[in-house]
């Protein structure tokens, strides 16, 4: 897979991120994912998909240590980069046009 | 149900990860993100302990391990960082030779414990996994009267009879093992024979590799005899002349035509114990005995056994009426075993065990290198900090560790091999030579696989070991600690584990060994009947075709024994059929007038020798009562017992001078008539052991007059003060004098008689006692090193305490008891593990119960000894730190 090539799952995890906003780590990341798509979704896979797309600049992260009285974990936050937003952007555009009018074909079917 | 998004993480539950999966998870974790990922984990798995309950939630926490497992072997964070194979062999193999003395300590402990466990594994895999080496050999079943607990021979009206009736096999045939006299370049010689029906051959699948098989017509009554040569007569016999087939040799003074050659190692079904191997001519019988036949079949393809013993079974209740006034006994029936099973016999139980015993030693060499893996381990704690700061996961860690312990175990295990090599010549070097089968084992392709499993696994397993005992590594304190590196409470813990195991495995292995040991001293202890310091005997048999009368047969003894008895220093000579104290050739059964069978009973049985009165003045076998054969005139029927068989047969306060008893085949008569007549008891002597020493419950002697007997296979005694082997020279010439032609065979003394006679149980013995001493010493090694390591990393607090007044005994017995503490819960464990497994001796002991109280009290305190000296060493160290300089080190 080349390095601009978005995998499915990595959009997923994309389009998580965007809608948890400033809550993003991988335990809010996972749980999402598994509420949308309605299936058990790996923390190994998640893992991976963000270190990939943090190298592909298209997520940043930062450590944090917990607030003191949460126990103090420490987590790692993601957030879109304006690159990544701009991808997301991008492929909405995309599937938007591809989309286009068929619809009505899908729901008769 | 709670958002966990939106809730407090604090006030989820508490509930831990299952701590195994923590622990293994942790260690596959990329370094970098490792504490995170493991935060994170948990509190996702806190949040199904929540939604799913705490099963599924663990169960879904352990599938991690494979989703983590799977993503670090295929992905990014450790490819760059790991290195190919090659880079990081060669990193472990700079690693051990930086480290000598440990690379060298484990190789040799691995190497001595897969030794031992390949060496007696290619021994069972010879013995009892590798199928008989005939084509087919499944398919073989030995057919046999079956009449619990004994397995009688065939006769030839059951072998004509299976033979007209059966459907079961596709081919079976008669055996019969003898020894001949073979007369050729001059010389007489005893050989070993086994006399085969034609068929015999075809059954079992083997063809002469020179000549032919025999022809069916070889095999009727007064066709010319053939003979098939083994290899080994072929070579040293015949000087290996492929012109020797056809050729005619003599055989107990009979031509025999040679029409084949074996191929080397091939014999009839007990391994390659015949030199040569004479067609069987069955004549039609008159009677259903005598029985002297071993039946081997091949089952049909898809025929079962139990399906062979039932059509056996049927056919022998047919014929049973038929040859009803020759043979009463209703209970016995037709049988047959597989041929693997018969050739094995009574060995499997003592080989498993022995087999065992070695997988326990390795366990405990194992267990010593384990430690050793634990303690470098815990000395390279920095090394590994150092490595896992510069980003190296503790996957990456853990294959840097089981790289360094397969490299140990295969190069242990090569050694093992050359050990096992050695160790298999030694082995069946050693072996009675009653063992079956021994000629079959070596190194084979299973056996290497056996050692390629066992030092991979072991080297996998080693490698593991300190990923369990370390705990999960706390870099900062590593690095920060002193250059020895940190013990942490992990390792000591799991290292004191090991050495208490190492006890608790070398118990049973002690234990089996001590009782194996008073077993034999057991054995030692039985009187076998006779004063084994003052005779000799030996073996000859009279030719047939030249002592064709019993006159003849006779004559030629009675001059024997006269020429015999005028050597120096002969006290008396006699004569029996068979040779105690393990060589019983004729087991009869009887019936006395007093007692008749019961139709359909089996009759009593006894061991039937045919004596004359010097056999029991050679062996000074006592006259309890009434009076021995007539030395010249015998009186015909006259027997006389022993008292075991008395003791047995005879109703408590009966005398048994007197009664009348009648043999063999005429027991179904009512009335004996000549030639079957009654015979009467007319002296007892003290029991004789023919069946063996450890045979409490045999079934008695009775002897009757050979001088009437006519039988011409003996076995010749000499008795006297000062008589030893050193004699056999001139009673050679004796018999050379009185015919050139006959051979003198399996001479012996009387001590060598009874010392082959316990072959078996001092060969499983000292065996035995080399596994335990081995395991004794290793884990004695293994206490000492865990000490000793104690001890150095304690100089400081001894030294404190030595500072502060305390006494130095204190220290010592300290240290002792922190020792033994760890020996005594190993042995206690081992106590009951051998109870346990005492079940699997009970059957090769003899007098001694598995588990016997006073065995046990012994085995516990040599051990317990042995650790307290193993720790008194590093303890008299400890005792010599001297406060000051203990005070400054570190």
């Amino acid at each position: 897979m080349g390095k601009n090539v978005l995998g499915e799952f990595e959009h997923q995890v994309l389009l998580a991120i965007l809608r948890l906003g400033s809550e993003s780590y991988s335990v809010p990341i996972v749980l999402e994912l598994e509420e949308r798509t309605g299936r058990d979704v790996a923390p190994a896979k998640v893992y991976i998909a963000l270190r990939r797309l943090e190298e592909k600049g298209l997520l940043e992260s930062r450590m944090s240590d917990g607030e003191p009285q949460q126990g103090s974990r420490t987590r790692r936050y993601f957030a879109l980069t304006d690159e990544g937003m701009d991808r997301l952007r991008e492929s909405r555009q995309t599937l938007m046009r591809l989309w286009e009018g068929v619809a009505p074909a899908l729901d008769r079917s | 149900m709670t958002d966990p998004r939106s809730s407090d993480p604090g006030s989820l539950s508490a509930a831990r990860p299952p701590r195994l999966a923590e622990a293994f998870l942790t260690r596959l974790l990329p370094a970098a993100d490792r504490e995170v990922l493991r935060a994170e984990l948990t509190e996702l798995y806190q949040v199904r302990v929540e939604s799913r309950g705490r099963r599924l939630a663990d169960r879904w926490y352990w599938r991690q391990l494979w989703a983590f497992g799977a993503a670090a072997l295929r992905r990014p964070w450790e490819v760059e960082a790991m290195g190919t194979f090659t880079q990081q062999l060669r990193q472990s193999f700079r690693a051990l030779r930086r480290a000598p003395a440990f690379t060298v300590t484990a190789i040799l402990t691995l190497a001595l414990g897969i030794g031992a466990t390949v060496a007696v594994f290619s021994v069972v895999n010879g013995v009892l996994l590798q199928a008989l080496p005939y084509p087919g050999a499944d398919r073989l079943v030995m057919v046999f009267t079956d009449s619990p607990p004994n397995r009688w021979n065939f006769s030839v009206a059951d072998y004509l009879t299976l033979e007209e009736q059966q459907t079961v096999f596709e081919d079976f045939g008669a055996r019969m093992y003898r020894q001949m006299t073979y007369n050729g370049n001059g010389v007489a010689e005893r050989v070993l024979t086994a006399h085969v029906t034609p068929s015999y051959l075809t059954t079992l699948g083997v063809a002469p590799s020179l000549g032919r098989v025999f022809t069916p017509g070889e095999g009727e009554p007064r066709a010319p005899l053939a003979v098939i040569v083994s290899h080994g007569f072929w070579k040293t016999r015949m000087g290996g002349d492929p012109a020797a087939v056809e050729r005619s040799i003599r055989l107990d003074g009979r031509a025999h035509r040679v029409v084949g050659v074996m191929p080397p190692g091939v014999g009839p079904l007990e391994g390659a114990t015949a030199d040569l191997w004479p067609v069987l001519q069955l004549e039609p019988p008159t009677r259903k005995g005598p029985f002297f036949l071993r039946v081997v079949g091949r089952l049909e393809p898809g025929v079962s056994r139990e399906a062979a013993v039932a059509e056996l079974r049927q056919i022998n209740a047919e014929m049973f009426p038929v040859w009803a006034d020759s043979y009463a006994d209703q209970r016995a029936r037709w049988g047959a075993i597989s041929a693997m099973d018969w050739v094995v016999g009574d060995v499997r139980p003592a080989l498993l065990v022995l087999f065992g015993g070695a997988i326990f030693v390795l366990l405990i060499a194992a267990t010593n290198v384990a430690n050793l893996v634990v303690s470098r381990a815990t000395v390279r704690s920095r090394e590994l900090a150092v490595r896992s700061a510069l980003g190296a996961s503790g996957l990456r860690l853990a294959v840097f560790q089981i790289t360094e312990t397969l490299l140990v175990a295969v190069v242990g295990g090569a050694l093992g091999l050359v050990l096992a090599q050695v160790g298999v010549d030694v082995l069946t070097g050693l072996a009675p030579t009653t063992l079956p089968r021994m000629g079959e084992i070596g190194i084979d392709p299973s056996v290497l696989g056996f050692a390629t499993l066992t030092a991979l696994g072991s080297g996998l397993l080693l490698g593991l070991v300190p990923s369990f005992g370390l705990g999960r590594r706390d870099t900062t304190r590593s690095l920060h600690s002193g250059t020895r590196g940190a013990s942490t409470g992990g390792a000591s813990r799991i290292r004191n584990l090991l050495v208490a195991a190492q006890f608790a495995v070398a118990l049973p292995l002690l234990m089996g060994a001590g009782l194996l040991v008073g077993s034999f001293a057991n054995l030692l202890d039985v009187d076998p009947g006779f004063d084994p310091g003052r005779i000799v005997s030996f073996q000859l048999s009279l030719p047939a075709a030249r002592y064709p009368e019993a006159t003849d047969a006779d004559a030629f003894w009675s001059r024997l024994e006269g020429e015999l008895a005028a050597l120096p220093g002969v006290d008396a000579v006699g004569l029996n059929s068979s040779r105690p104290p393990s060589n019983l050739n004729e087991h009869n059964n009887f019936a006395l007038a007093i007692r008749r069978t019961p139709p359909g009973e089996s009759d009593p049985g006894a061991a039937w020798l045919a004596v004359d009165r010097g056999f029991f003045e050679a062996l000074q076998v006592p006259l309890i009562t009434g009076r021995l054969h007539d030395r010249d005139n015998p009186v015909p029927g006259a027997l006389v017992v022993d008292q075991r068989w008395v003791q047995k047969h005879v109703p408590p306060g009966m005398d048994p001078l007197g009664l009348r008893l009648v043999s063999g085949s005429c027991t179904a008569q009512a009335e004996p008539e000549p030639p079957c007549m009654w015979q009467t008891v007319v002296g007892v002597v003290g029991s004789v052991k023919y069946t063996g020493l450890d045979r409490e419950d045999d079934d008695g002697a009775v002897y009757f007059a050979q001088p009437t007997s006519g039988y011409r296979n003996l076995f010749v005694f000499i008795g006297g003060e000062r008589v030893s082997l050193t004699l056999m020279p001139q009673v050679r010439e004796v018999v050379q004098r009185l015919d050139p032609e006959l051979a003198v065979a399996g001479t012996a003394g009387g001590q060598e008689l009874l010392t082959a006679s316990v072959a078996r149980p001092r060969y499983l013995m000292t065996l035995f006692s080399v596994f335990a001493f081995l395991a004794l010493t290793l884990a004695a090694v293994g206490i000492y090193g865990v000490m000793s390591y104690f001890v150095s990393q304690h100089t400081r607090d001894i030294g404190i305490r030595v500072a502060l007044g305390g006494q130095r005994t204190e220290v010592m017995t300290m240290v002792v008891a922190r020792g033994l503490r760890l020996a005594v819960v190993g042995v206690a464990f081992g106590v009951a593990a051998a109870y346990v497994l005492s079940r699997f001796l009970e059957d090769l002991l003899f007098g001694v119960s598995a588990t016997d109280a006073a065995t046990f009290a012994v085995i516990v305190a040599v051990l317990t000894a042995v650790a307290a000296a193993a720790c008194w060493l590093p303890a008299r160290r400890a005792t010599r730190v001297d406060p000051m300089v203990a005070l400054r080190t570190d």
